[in-house]
């Protein structure tokens, strides 16, 4: 479908115009990730989380999947996998939602009030149930621990001392076996 | 000699006034155009000077022959050309043709300038001579005026175009018109012709031009108001003729709409000879949306224009006017009153107002703007809010809910939905709208196929959404089921089985698949079956091999019993048939997620979570393939408890859950290892 490139590449386009800072995966816009910042006035606030999009070739007729790549601790996202079966994205999607919808208004909305009587996450949602405090407690808690800023753009950083760090280890170790192999 | 010439003016128009009722529906025609525009090209030349009667002198022969023509030969109709073009994008249907646009525009615009300053130059002619008889004029103008005032009838049409002009020619019939001298007529209808084109080039299609037989000009002009931002109208909707003296609106209900469009105001009008020099034109003036007392108004307004200028053509001041100030003139800019009609005034004759009652009127008004609007609409490039691409107005389809989607749009999203099955989605695409789609727009826009299984899933869902209906196996109309399993056709009487439809079977159960299966297969190789029943046996056998084929690899809703195969996703499934949740694994009907956490299903199978693992974070999978092969040296991360391997002799580990790196010596976080590692820290690379 060719003219619907034109709609991928308007809802890319706003998407990145909203300030979202938006990484293609492999230029077929297809699949990219998109840096979301948790909502204020919500526990989630100050974490970043990493979320995968993948628009369907059926798109925008056809819903995209969403799901976040570092932990959430949401009752209506799956700890696991990432994964939100998001009500609204399957089964009420029209061609005239966005993207910047989903990041807009969707997202944010579920971050805000989790729908407890449908968890993915039952331990969240009977935390939040029980004792909002601690539930609360705990989603900063993921957050401190998984959704902080450099989590997300440290990666890359990380990967490259990493290699740097295994070659000087191969090096060393190289010399010492060397090293033993004398006698 | 006035007399005389009285007398023959009348018969005249006595003798017309009878044709006209012969020939009503078919006007004649004007001649070809090409005549006029030499004539009035010339007539450029030589501007304010006397000479230009003389001029014109010449030139007269044309013009008289061809009214002699027209006057003896009232149904050469087919020999003259026209064009013509209809305008139906209002109410009003006037019964004749507009005349052709002339054939070279730009000429015309080119010249309308110096005609301007020509029209303008020759009444200050005019006006020299008309001073003489101006005495007689005025007593003419006086007696015309009584002439105007009589009873009105109720409910005029607006749209009786010859009802109004043999109300011009009445108006005529009641008027001494002067007698002129040859040389003041050829004036007067050099200046009408050349204000009649002026008049087509300014107002082009709204100019609607009447070709007569006795030489007179005769035309209607459209003046649309437009009201970009709207104007009110506002009705009173209990008003009653006896109460016009009360004025007290709390007691009346009145209803307000706003348009942008509003119907033409109609000024028709019949030159007489005497016109510019003596007499102004005989006009009348219709609108649909007026009532006679105002219009009246406007007629006055009109007169005394005329009587600012006399002697000088006043169609385009007329024109300008009714267009720019009037509704300023009755008060009407911001909000229009929509009075009533049957308002016993004698009022002027030449207002001609088209209203009847609230009931008619506010929707004919809302029809006029709706029309206009989408003929906007349809000339216009819009975008569309789903594809984004322009296109113009007519590649567009508008649902009832007034949203509009491009043509492909719509067609892709009802092909869609319609080859899923979720014919329940096929609504509006608009977010918050859901209107219907009606089944007369899915016919034109789906090929027949698509539109005919759109039918048959309709029908089936509606049948199905009623828990009793079955179908009869042997005719297919759909009947209703008894208790016990059991249902008659009321078409062909069979009564059979609901569950395994077959011929009722009291008292023994359902033949199983398999056992059908074998049956009809060894009935395949019986010689004794006709070539009729056996194909059609066949195709049971398919047909049950078929539905094994689907139920092997995919699973069976717990409620309509839908096959359902999974292409991905988790084990909380919905039927999209009914909208049952069920788990893909143990094929129970569910709600929710409770079920994941029992313990016997998981959510996500193994395959699908390895999967998506892989795909997000491919160190997760080196890194728990390390942990399993160096098992024996490993540590829990410090900050996350995850298990991670040590690689080689490195004591510097990094944790692919928590992104974190620490020391397998210590187990703390290493933040910097140029710090932590080293002849005083731990040392990095170590055996086991």
């Amino acid at each position: 479908m060719s003219s619907p490139s034109k709609r991928r590449e308007m809802d890319l386009m706003k998407l990145m115009m909203g300030d979202y800072k938006v990484e293609m995966i492999n230029d077929g816009m297809q699949e990219f990730y998109v840096d979301f910042h948790g909502p204020s006035e919500s526990p989630y606030h100050g974490g970043v989380w990493r979320i995968r999009v993948e628009l369907p070739d059926a798109y925008p007729y056809k819903s995209p999947s969403i799901g976040f790549v570092n932990k959430i601790y949401h009752p209506n996202v799956d700890e696991m996998s990432g994964s939100v079966c998001l009500d609204v994205i399957n089964q009420t999607w029209s061609p005239m939602f966005d993207l910047v919808n989903v990041f807009e208004v969707f997202l944010p909305q579920l971050l805000l009030y989790p729908n407890p009587s449908d968890p993915l996450n039952g331990e969240a949602a009977a935390l939040m149930m029980r004792d909002r405090a601690a539930y609360e407690q705990r989603v900063k808690e993921y957050r401190e621990k998984y959704a902080k800023p450099e989590d997300i753009g440290a990666a890359p950083e990380e990967k490259s001392s990493d290699e740097e760090l295994s070659e000087d280890e191969s090096d060393s170790s190289d010399e010492q076996v060397a090293g033993k192999a004398d006698p | 000699m006035r007399k005389a010439g009285r007398t023959g003016v009348r018969q005249d128009q006595r003798h017309h006034h009878s044709r006209l009722n012969e020939i009503d529906e078919n006007w004649v025609l004007r001649p070809s155009v090409d005549q006029e525009p030499n004539l009035i090209q010339t007539d450029l030349s030589p501007p304010s000077s006397p000479s230009t009667s003389s001029a014109t002198e010449s030139r007269i022969e044309p013009i008289t022959v061809s009214l002699l023509v027209s006057n003896r030969t009232p149904r050469t109709r087919q020999n003259f050309k026209w064009v013509s073009k209809n305008r139906r994008a209002h109410a009003v249907k006037p019964k004749f043709v507009k005349r052709s646009e002339l054939g070279s525009p730009n000429n015309e615009v080119g010249s309308l300038n110096s005609l301007d300053s020509d029209i303008g130059s020759l009444s200050i002619e005019q006006k020299v001579n008309t001073k003489q008889e101006k005495g007689g004029d005025e007593e003419e103008g006086e007696g015309r005026e009584r002439g105007w005032r009589e009873t009105i009838e109720v409910s005029e049409s607006v749209e009786d175009v010859d009802g109004i002009f043999s109300r011009l020619e009445k108006f005529q019939l009641g008027v001494e018109e002067p007698e002129l001298s040859e040389e003041q007529l050829r004036i007067n209808d050099q200046l009408q012709g050349d204000e009649l084109l002026a008049m087509e080039s300014i107002y082009g299609d709204n100019v609607f031009i009447l070709d007569r037989h006795d030489g007179l000009r005769s035309f209607q002009i459209h003046t649309h108001i437009e009201a970009p931002s709207g104007i009110a109208i506002t009705a009173m909707l209990n008003s009653s003729d006896e109460l016009q003296t009360k004025i007290d609106s709390s007691d009346d209900f009145s209803y307000s709409f706003r348009v942008e469009y509003l119907p033409p105001i109609l000024l028709t009008c019949l030159l007489p000879k005497p016109y510019p020099s003596h007499l102004p034109p005989y006009f009348a003036i219709s609108v649909r949306w007026l009532d006679s007392s105002k219009i009246s108004n406007l007629c006055s307004k009109l007169d005394s224009i005329w009587r600012e200028q006399l002697g000088q053509e006043v169609i385009y001041q007329w024109v300008e006017w009714l267009q720019s100030s009037s509704l300023s003139h009755l008060g009407f800019d911001k909000e229009i009153m929509l009075g009533t009609c049957g308002k016993r005034l004698t009022g002027d004759r030449r207002a001609v107002s088209g209203i009847s009652s609230p009931d008619v009127d506010i929707p004919l008004i809302k029809s006029y703007n709706d029309e206009r609007h989408l003929e906007n609409f349809l000339t216009n490039l819009h975008e569309c809010c789903i594809c984004f691409s322009e296109y113009a107005g007519t590649e567009f389809i508008r649902l009832p809910c007034q949203h509009f989607f491009c043509c492909k749009c719509m067609r892709t999203y009802s092909d869609m939905h319609i080859k899923e099955g979720t014919i329940s989605k096929l609504q509006c695409p608009d977010t918050k709208c859901g209107g219907m789609v009606p089944p007369a727009l899915l016919k034109r826009l789906l090929g027949d196929e698509e539109y005919e299984r759109w039918e048959s899933l309709m029908l089936q869902k509606t049948l199905d959404s009623m828990s009793d209906v079955a179908y009869c196996p042997r005719c297919e109309t759909p009947c209703i089921e008894d208790e016990d399993q059991h249902a008659q056709c009321s078409k062909c009487l069979f009564s059979f089985c609901t569950l395994c439809r077959e011929r009722r079977h009291v008292g023994i159960a359902c033949m199983t698949p398999e056992l059908k299966l074998l049956i009809l297969q060894e009935r395949q190789n019986s010689s004794q079956l006709k070539e009729e029943q056996k194909h059609r046996e066949r195709e049971m056998i398919n047909e049950i091999l078929s539905v094994k084929e689907i139920l092997r690899d995919a699973k069976q809703c717990p409620s309509c019993k839908m096959a359902i195969s999974r292409t991905e996703g988790c084990n909380k499934m919905v039927c999209d048939n009914c909208g049952q949740y069920f788990c893909y694994r143990c094929n129970q009907a569910i709600d929710g997620y409770d079920h994941f956490r029992s313990g016997t299903c998981d959510l996500f199978p193994q395959e699908v979570i390895q999967e998506w693992e892989e795909r997000i974070n491919p160190r997760q999978v080196l890194g728990q393939i390390q942990a399993e092969l160096f098992a024996a040296h490993g540590q829990a991360c410090p900050n996350c408890g995850q298990f991670n391997a040590k690689i080689g002799n490195n004591n510097h580990i990094f944790c692919w859950a928590c992104q974190v790196h620490y020391c397998y010596l210590c187990k703390k976080i290493v933040r910097r290892s140029s710090q932590h590692y080293g002849p005083r820290g731990c040392k990095q690379h170590t055996v086991g």
